[in-house]
């Protein structure tokens, strides 16, 4: 009895110790207003984002979120504004640049980031955020590159389509070179397979060139890897379907992405293109035009399919970059913690598996699910999203994406060969990696 | 004698002193002038003079959002050594070497033209070249884009009826600066064109009546009168026109950015890509230094050779 006395007397000991010790680390989480900028999102996604202020705001009294929406056009120059004047908010959606993390006006995330979320993570998303070791923004959603078919192209030429957007490099090439054809018969081709561009800031092309390993940069070398073969054999294979196989539309490295989506909506001179996952809804209101007679022409039967797999048979994924919440330098590390919670508290996987949708795009986390299932365009691609690669976390990646997109397209062109090519650009980057 | 060494040893420059005095009397005797001119003055100096001395000197830092670096003539060394900047210096000699003869030639044949013309046509006319210069040149540019599609272009359309082309009019490196060129070897020059008709109104009649005397014939007359006294008019058309060229922008901007490769890059298509998209101000102003620089050589050079003191 006298020992259950104490037992009992040590357990009200310890709770109470525990409630007060939870009760001061309570009162130590730090209380007052956050700066929170984003960009414009769709109109549903950002009264998501809203909504999830107001719960973070009621799982945390004290806390006041002051939400200051960016625009497409000059949020970039204020973003750089308020950094320089050292007034920068406190975070921010798609806030992360390599020169902000340089000049040390991030935070890193990474005694935030716990074993789980490391597992949770997409290994391409948190890549995408890593510099010099460090992650510099909390992933909130992958963009990808799909390819889009003309089923009606396909049908036509009794071209079976990819089944579940799935096919190897030899049978794409094959399908690319028997819907290149002559409709009309007056000896000129007037349908090609494939359309593609070299542009800077358009990856498009790249999933070709990551099909057997070839990336731009070693990033933890800072080394130029582009020229490796693995790397040259994906621009060869883009090279010989302009110039050998003749099956992609002539000109590729000359023209822009405007006049490769013009050839596969407008003229349907092309049967296959490369863009992110964001136009299928503009290739919906397209139809949708049509139909309320808007605007004259044809319904688009479009399909989406992965790029051609590797020849080990692994998906292949690219894309223009991730969507993360860069969280900017604190003086206070309490408030530090509470501005990281709110970071995480975006992006954590069940808020991904709502406003991802939403968004049009990819989840950055595995927890969130596939968000697209049930969806005839983009379910098929979810797979790969896992082997997403994304342009290199280089301070001066767009200078680096522009002098390299110019020196391909001159090769695609057949202006140069591509080992010329390579080795103008490798030449060029001598500045740029050294940083 | 003790005195005046006295005032030589307070005064040590009494000339000098004299020199300022007279200055800020007549500073003073003429204060409302200056009054009226303070106010493009200060405009001037802080829209124009503090920009340019400000850009002088970011020509030799490295601009950095946390404070500029000074890097002595790294950025001019770069600039001259850079293969791109030479390539856009190429492209725009060529442009100019191509397009400013051309563009003279034009104005100053389709203004001999056009006084011959009666009154009310000549103002037609006038009207009719001049009115493309008041759109502005993005919208010009834009169309001709349009003319220039390789899909849904003017030109492809209409070579495609006689069973030519498609043509790459900008999506080729081989024909992209000739189709920008060719943009405006096909736009008539309506401001110089206005310039030429006013500066040869003021040509005195007696010396073509005197030319008529002589039995000299229209081309006669053209050549050995008309020619001549347009000097000035033509001296200026020339180093503005060059200056012009040297600045072209808008087209490359709009119809190419600057490709394919680096077929229609243009020194200021470039310095605007360094400035405004790589946030190197440094770099981009030295460029901008040497393109002034290049500029400045050239306009020397023109006034040296056609400068002339014709008066009538």
């Amino acid at each position: 009895m006298r020992r259950a006395c104490w037992m009992l007397v040590l357990v009200l000991l310890i709770g109470s110790l525990a409630v007060s010790f939870g009760s001061i680390c309570a009162a130590s989480k730090w209380t007052g207003t956050i700066q929170v900028w984003d960009f414009p999102r769709p109109e549903a996604a950002a009264e998501w984002e809203l909504q999830a202020f107001k719960e973070f705001e009621e799982l945390h009294p004290g806390v006041k979120i002051e939400y200051t929406k960016l625009t497409w056009a000059g949020g970039n120059e204020k973003l750089d504004v308020a950094v320089a004047a050292g007034q920068p908010p406190d975070i921010c959606g798609s806030g992360l640049r390599l020169p902000y993390v340089l000049q040390g006006a991030l935070e890193p995330i990474d005694d935030f980031l716990t074993p789980e979320d490391l597992k949770d993570f997409h290994e391409g998303s948190l890549n995408a955020v890593k510099l010099n070791g460090k992650y510099w923004g909390w992933p909130w959603y992958n963009t990808l590159y799909v390819m889009y078919l003309n089923a009606d192209i396909f049908n036509e030429r009794g071209v079976p389509l990819p089944k579940n957007g799935e096919w190897t490099w030899d049978e794409f090439l094959s399908a690319m070179q028997k819907l290149t054809f002559d409709r009309d018969g007056d000896g000129k081709i007037d349908v090609y397979g494939f359309g593609f561009t070299f542009q800077p800031t358009y990856l498009q092309p790249f999933g070709f060139i990551y099909a057997e390993g070839g990336r731009i940069l070693d990033i933890d070398k800072n080394e130029f890897i582009l020229d490796r073969p693995e790397a040259v054999d994906g621009i060869q294979r883009l090279y010989d379907m302009v110039w050998k196989h003749k099956c992609a539309l002539p000109g590729a490295g000359g023209l822009t992405t405007t006049d490769v989506n013009n050839a596969f909506l407008n003229t349907r001179s092309i049967a296959a293109f490369v863009d992110t996952t964001g136009i299928i809804s503009s290739f919906a209101a397209h139809n949708e035009k049509i139909e309320k007679g808007e605007i004259e022409g044809e319904k688009i039967n479009l399909v989406t399919a992965q790029y051609p797999k590797s020849k080990s048979g692994q998906p292949i994924a690219a894309g223009p970059g991730v969507g993360s919440w860069a969280v900017f330098k604190q003086k206070d590390p309490a408030k530090r913690e509470v501005v990281m919670e709110l970071a995480k508290f975006i992006t954590r996987g069940e808020g991904q598996k709502v406003v991802v949708p939403l968004i049009g795009v990819f989840p950055s986390r595995k927890s969130a699910g596939n968000v697209w299932a049930g969806d005839k365009n983009l379910e098929h691609i979810v797979p790969a999203v896992e082997y997403a690669v994304y342009p290199p976390m280089h301070p001066n990646w767009q200078k680096i994406d522009e002098k390299i997109m110019r020196e391909l397209q001159l090769a695609i062109l057949n202006e140069k060969t591509i080992d010329a090519a390579l080795k103008e650009a490798k030449r060029q980057m001598e500045r740029l990696l050294n940083y | 004698m003790v005195d005046g060494l006295a005032r030589i040893k307070q005064d040590p420059e009494p000339h000098k002193t004299n020199k300022v005095r007279s200055v800020l009397k007549l500073l003073y005797k003429k204060r409302w002038a200056y009054y009226f001119i303070a106010p493009a003055t200060i405009l001037f100096c802080i829209f124009t003079v503090i920009p340019v001395i400000r850009s002088f000197i970011l020509a030799f830092q490295e601009f950095r959002l946390m404070g500029n670096v000074w890097v002595g003539l790294d950025n001019f060394k770069y600039v001259l050594t850079d293969p791109v900047f030479h390539k856009a210096m190429r492209n725009t000699a060529l442009y100019t070497v191509i397009m400013v003869p051309q563009g003279v030639l034009k104005a100053l044949v389709l203004a001999s033209i056009l006084r011959n013309l009666p009154e009310a046509m000549q103002t037609f006319f006038r009207g009719a070249y001049y009115l493309p210069g008041v759109a502005s040149a993005v919208v010009i540019s834009m169309v001709w884009k349009w003319i220039y599609d390789p899909n849904f272009g003017l030109f492809n359309l209409i070579l495609g009826k006689f069973g030519f082309g498609p043509y790459p009019w900008l999506t080729s490196p081989k024909t992209s600066l000739t189709s920008i060129m060719l943009m405006g070897i096909l736009t008539a020059p309506g401001y110089y064109i206005i310039l030429y008709l006013a500066a040869m109104k003021k040509i005195p009649r007696e010396l073509y009546e005197v030319a008529d005397i002589d039995g000299a014939t229209p081309f006669s007359k053209w050549w050995n009168v008309t020619l001549p006294l347009l000097k000035p008019t033509t001296l200026y058309i020339t180093i503005t026109s060059i200056i012009g060229s040297f600045q072209i922008f808008t087209s490359a901007y709009v119809m190419t950015q600057g490709g394919p490769g680096y077929s229609t890059m243009t020194v200021v298509y470039l310095i605007y890509n360094t400035a405004f998209r790589d946030f190197e101000f440094g770099l981009a102003s030295a460029q901008a230094i040497v393109l002034a620089a290049i500029i400045v050589f050239i306009s020397i050079f023109n006034f040296r050779a056609f400068s002339t003191d014709v008066q009538y």
